[in-house]
């Protein structure tokens, strides 16, 4: 298996430039029921989510990256550009190592 | 000071001499894995760097890319295009164990780059988009590898991290505290024993002298009185 997108239409419709299947979600419903099955579904491969999907979906997507089970998950930002301030993987790294103990706003 | 709830007598102090010996190794060793935690994570911070820089740079110019190719062709024509793209991705993935974790990296075999619509109502900026695109979704694919495996680690470096705290800061001081106290305790018996034992053996001693005397002086002195207590 490949790749696969989950996010709006717009974002989706790029990443079909590149040949991925794709679900067009807009409700945070949606999103859920494209993301339980992209999970169901695409065994072994990598599954992209806009922000905006990580941000509906916040506990499952935690959910399924400590399961550590594919597919592995990567958070692509949206075509209309960053949604806020996000905690980086940087952030988390300092975080987890205690460099920084403190979330700074 | 804070002690366990036990009484404090010899064979407790032997089974916490040896949980304290157990929870001393246990500790030696997870603060070891939290160093090779560390180190590993401070490695893929690195690499983190230099991909979400990547993969910026990509995606800038591919959405930029997209939204000119969207405003030449026309939505709906871009959606018809893009309704007929097939590539072949394959992401094939193993995984490597660090620190007892298992942590997936992945290997993209990427469809090439090839033309799958007509030319004759299509512009160079509807190929610029697949061809950025493509490139965009290399980087996605490290980025995945990287994402799974810094929250694996993250989250087990957190446990570790827990693990030799509570060790270190709760349960192997209190079992010097206890083990301290049950030895003065049982230091504190023994003084008393002994102290026990030699005024019994100092009345014994005491008595036995009476005896003798009362006995010597009865052979003196059939008549005296007896003066044992």
């Amino acid at each position: 298996m490949g790749f696969h997108i989950i996010g709006d239409a717009d974002t989706v419709l790029g990443y079909r430039f590149a040949g991925l299947s794709g679900d067009v979600v807009e409700t945070a419903e949606e999103a859920r029921v494209a993301f339980k099955a992209a999970i169901a579904n695409n065994r072994k491969g990598v599954l992209l989510i806009t922000e905006a999907v990580e941000d509906m979906l916040a506990d499952d997507v935690t959910a399924h990256r400590l399961s550590s089970k594919p597919p592995y998950l990567a958070v692509m930002q949206d075509i209309w550009g960053p949604r806020g301030k996000r905690r980086s993987l940087q952030e988390l790294i300092y975080e987890a190592v205690g460099i920084r103990i403190v979330q700074d706003n | 000071m804070s002690r366990l709830n036990i009484a404090p007598t010899k064979s407790n102090q032997l089974n916490l001499k040896r949980s304290l010996k157990m929870t001393s190794e246990g500790f030696a060793l997870l603060e070891q894995k939290r160093e090779i935690l560390v180190m590993e994570l401070m490695r893929l911070l690195d690499r983190v760097k230099v991909v979400q820089q990547e993969l910026a740079q990509r995606r800038q110019k591919a959405y930029a890319t997209l939204r000119k190719a969207a405003s030449h062709n026309g939505y709906y024509h871009m959606r018809n295009i893009a309704n007929g793209i097939n590539y072949e991705h394959d992401v094939h993935s193993d995984t490597r164990v660090v620190a007892g974790i298992r942590i997936p990296t992945l290997s993209v075999k990427q469809g090439a780059f090839r033309s799958q619509y007509g030319f004759a109502d299509t512009d160079s900026l509807v190929d610029q988009t697949m061809i950025d695109f493509l490139a965009l979704l290399e980087s996605a694919g490290k980025l995945a590898e990287l994402e799974t495996a810094v929250w694996l680690l993250a989250r087990e470096l957190k446990k570790t991290q827990r693990r030799v705290n509570a060790l270190e800061h709760i349960f192997i001081p209190n079992y010097k505290d206890t083990l301290r106290y049950i030895g003065e305790v049982l230091e504190g018996k023994d003084l008393d024993s002994f102290f026990t034992m030699k005024m019994v053996k100092k009345r014994l001693a005491e008595a036995a002298e009476a005896a003798e005397a009362a006995e010597q002086a009865q052979l003196r002195d059939s008549d005296a009185p007896d003066t044992t207590p």
